[in-house]
């Protein structure tokens, strides 16, 4: 009987990289324990009145996995850098596909600004309002209201876009321990306020917390917000958590990140599911956990979502934040400070991630040829790829400047565009089995497997892009994340499409003319003699 | 001069399918010159057991394959050679003295690799020979010096290893698979000095070093195409926080002579994972990298004239 064995010659070692964890570190940091930390609280109640956190929260990780086992596909099909652009590119059309990467990149480039302008906008001022009410530190009260200005949110925003950019350049060995460090931080702030829900024995405690510490007592948040304009719960729940999705895609987003840069995972297939599925369920649990220990045992979500509708829409005195709730319950200064620490620490590893995957997707273009070569310059001391990084830092710079004098439509038309770019590369998927049948049948199992007789990736592909359609209806159905969807930003949309079609077109014929290659080549099958 | 068209590609490491995809890639783009820059030969036999019922049962990649007739164990046959590995008919016996006898089992690996590259030379010589296309084929560090001889049969392919060939009436090539030690102690892994001595010889054979080609299948040490995961002593990888650690690998030789020499351009290998271009001065260096176990082909197209290098441009399929 034959054994499970190859004969094998002693020859240099067929080596791949990273594994399952490094996989499921990145796809954390990339939800960001920090800022996805602070939204689910501070925004999901008072955008769809009456939807149950906890629902809206689970229902989109169930449906994330569905998403993430695509991308997982996607990331396996061609495991290199570039992830679904390389897919979508040489299964679609190179040029439509480029266009929708470049918008992607482009996009997410400056929101990662807006993610860094959270920093000065909501957590440090969190951090100093609490430090001054708490230890009585008045200065720290004057840091708070000045640092929420535009100009300190500009000021301290663009500091920290420096700081990751520094951090980004830095050798691979450096990039990887501050990541590290950044996981078991946001950890750890984590434990910490979960252990300071847990010091109030019920809603008392809080209020009385609340009432101590805050200018506005705990009695006077929902009527302030009523007579602001909140309509509370007019909505059948099931609806509200259904529309909540929208924001739960943006609370996860950042899980199918290493399908960016899956040409350095170890065993790809396996990596990217595992590394993905692990950093939902870690995420979905550290915030459901804080939200079951919040509510109802210490406030009522009307007045988490009153809190939040405050502060983002009226100059009332708010601070809906995870954060400050766990500093005045455990008004200590260590754990205020580890919190706040952890909490700036992985909004700048957030940031990073954009930044890494951002500059592969640059890579896989320059590689392409489809942008200029020396976008894909690696530094030769440093090993960092230091032009893409910069880039990446400039649109970051902009982001934040955006988020401080405009509506933050960044962020929150995000999901719009996310959803609609990802069309492509997933309809690229349903099809693949029939357009590249040979490939298909030498994929990796994950891509391969079958129910019946049709091809599981498909059947998968058809769920997802379902998701996707709904997360394209529902930002106008309920346009309560970002108002309605207006000219302003379809022509955001459509021109930065278009200038990435203009860049490939310009760049194919230069390649054309200039060194007689035309670079759709690089997209296109090469099937066996 | 018109301008030449190559078509580069290293580390096929025996893959059927790679290397037929390679041939079509040279008729899709008309490429003048096919190079394939070393490590071509498998590592690692399948052996495919014949059961009592007359039926075959392989392992490849851990998931049990069984061939119940021949038109299965072709197709069985065709999906090993395509990752790179050798399929190998055995009895029970046959597979329990290969099991045990190193010296059979060496034999059996040379035997199927002087079959494949065989019938390589075969397919090259059967779609090109005639046409305008030149064949350089290269054995590489990890492979044995038995499949020496059997391109050097060919009238039309070419081993180019030690040798000044011309690529086109203006391009001369100097190859060499040879490699700086790696910790496996491959064939044709020799010290940075002997290195260095073969890189000496062959150099100082070209007439114009401006325009020459040094296809290195190592590539030059402490650059974009060299980067490899860092190893330990028990040759594990060394990870960091969940990541790998990348170092250096290539060849302070190679390095050397591209340093002092600056020809045209610089084809490497070698190492699959650093898909990249490196400049040193004025030549280019490009390693296209290598996914043979997917059946994936990873080749570069580089247009020459008579002045430089007019574009390049990495394909996968």
């Amino acid at each position: 009987m034959a054994e499970k064995r190859l004969f094998v010659r002693t020859t240099s070692g067929l080596i791949r990289i990273i594994g399952p964890f490094g996989a499921m570190v990145f796809g954390v940091h990339c939800i960001s324990l920090s800022s996805s930390g602070l939204i689910p609280y501070a925004w999901i109640p008072w955008l769809w009145p009456g939807s149950d956190l906890v629902g809206v929260l689970t229902v989109s990780m169930l449906l994330c996995l569905l998403h993430a086992t695509t991308y997982s596909q996607i990331g396996s099909i061609y495991p290199r850098s570039g992830g679904d652009y390389v897919v979508g590119s040489r299964i679609i059309n190179p040029g439509i596909q480029f266009g929708a990467s470049f918008m992607f990149t482009i996009f997410t480039s400056l929101t990662a600004g807006s993610l860094i302008a959270w920093i000065p906008s909501s957590v440090l001022p969190s951090f100093f309002w609490s430090w001054g009410v708490i230890f009585n530190y008045p200065p720290a009260l004057a840091w708070a209201d000045w640092i929420v200005t535009p100009t300190g949110v500009l000021v301290v925003g663009l500091i920290f876009v420096v700081i990751t950019y520094v951090c980004m350049i830095m050798p691979t060995k450096t990039v990887v321990r501050i990541l590290s460090l950044g996981f078991f931080l946001g950890m750890l702030a984590w434990v910490l306020m979960w252990i300071s829900y847990l010091m109030a024995p019920g809603h008392e405690t809080f209020v009385s917390a609340w009432n101590t510490f805050a200018p506005i007592k705990y009695e006077q948040v929902i009527p302030l917000a009523a007579e602001n304009g909140l309509t509370y719960g007019p909505q059948p729940i099931w609806l509200m958590t259904m529309a909540g999705m929208i924001m739960g895609f943006w609370v996860y987003y950042g899980y199918y990140i290493p399908n960016f840069f899956a040409g350095e995972l170890k065993e790809a297939p396996r990596t990217l599911l595992i590394g993905m599925w692990s950093s939902l369920i870690v995420t979905w649990a550290v915030f459901v956990i804080g939200a079951v220990l919040l509510y109802p045992r210490l406030m009522s979500l009307e007045w988490m979502a009153a809190e939040g509708y405050l502060y983002y829409n009226t100059d009332v005195w708010a601070l809906p934040f995870s954060t400050f709730y766990a500093n005045i319950l455990w008004p200590n200064p260590i754990p205020v400070f580890i919190i706040m620490f952890g909490f700036v620490y992985t909004l700048i590893n957030l940031a990073m991630t954009y930044f890494f995957y951002n500059s592969r997707i640059f890579f896989a273009m320059a590689f392409d040829r489809a942008l200029p070569e020396s976008v894909a310059y690696v530094h030769p001391k440093l090993r960092s790829p230091v032009v893409a990084m910069t880039l990446c830092a400039i649109f970051a710079a902009i982001g934040v400047a955006l988020s401080v004098y405009t509506i933050i439509f960044v962020q929150f038309n995000f999901v719009l565009f996310c959803a609609i770019v990802q069309l492509i590369p997933v309809s690229a998927v349903i099809i693949y089995p029939w357009v590249r049948k040979e490939e298909f049948a030498r994929a990796p199992r994950l891509v391969r497997f079958k129910v019946g007789t049709v091809p599981g990736i498909s059947i998968i592909g058809i769920g997802t892009l379902l998701y996707l359609l709904w997360m394209i209806v529902s930002t106008y159905l309920f346009p309560a994340v970002g108002g309605l969807i207006s000219w302003l930003t379809v022509g955001w949309f459509i021109g930065f499409y278009v200038t990435g079609l203009v860049i490939f077109l310009l760049m194919r014929w230069y390649r054309l003319r200039k060194e007689g290659l035309d670079i759709v080549m690089a997209y296109k099958e090469i099937p066996p003699l | 001069m018109p301008m030449t068209r190559i078509v580069f590609t290293t580390d096929l490491h025996g893959s059927d399918v790679c290397f037929r995809k390679l041939l079509n890639a040279g008729k899709m783009h008309k490429a003048d010159a096919i190079i394939v820059g070393g490590d071509i030969t498998g590592k690692a036999i399948v052996p495919m057991v014949e059961e009592a019922d007359g039926s075959h049962k392989a392992y490849l990649f851990e998931a049990e394959h069984v061939a119940k007739d021949e038109s299965q164990l072709k197709m069985l046959e065709k999906r090993i050679s395509s990752v790179g590995f050798y399929p190998l008919q055995v009895s029970q016996n046959e597979y329990r003295e290969l099991s045990t006898d190193k010296k059979k089992l060496d034999e059996a690996f040379k035997s199927l690799m002087i079959e494949r590259i065989s019938a390589w030379v075969s397919l090259a010589e059967e779609h090109f020979k005639g046409t305008k296309t030149k064949f350089f084929l290269m054995p590489g560090n990890d492979d044995i010096f038995d499949i020496d001889p059997i391109i050097e049969k060919s009238d039309y392919v070419v081993d180019p290893e030690g040798k000044v060939v011309l690529v086109d009436e203006r391009h001369e090539m100097i190859s060499t698979g040879f490699s700086n030690m790696t910790p496996w102690k491959c064939p044709r892994d020799v010290p940075e000095e002997e290195l260095a001595k073969r890189l000496d010889e062959m150099t100082s054979k070209i007439g114009d070093m401006k325009n020459a080609i040094f296809c290195f299948h190592v590539p030059p040490y402490n650059t974009n195409v060299d980067q490899a995961p860092k190893l330990d002593e028990k040759l594990q990888i060394v990870f960091e926080g969940g990541q790998v650690l990348m170092a250096s690998v290539g060849s302070t030789a190679v390095r050397a002579a591209i340093e002092k020499h600056q020809p045209l351009l610089g084809l490497h290998g070698h190492i699959h994972e650093s898909k990249a271009i490196e400049r040193i001065g004025r030549t280019l260096c490009l390693n296209p990298g290598s996914e043979y176990a997917e059946g994936i082909l990873h080749c570069a197209l580089v247009n020459i004239d008579e002045k430089s290098v007019r574009g390049h441009m990495f394909l996968t399929g």
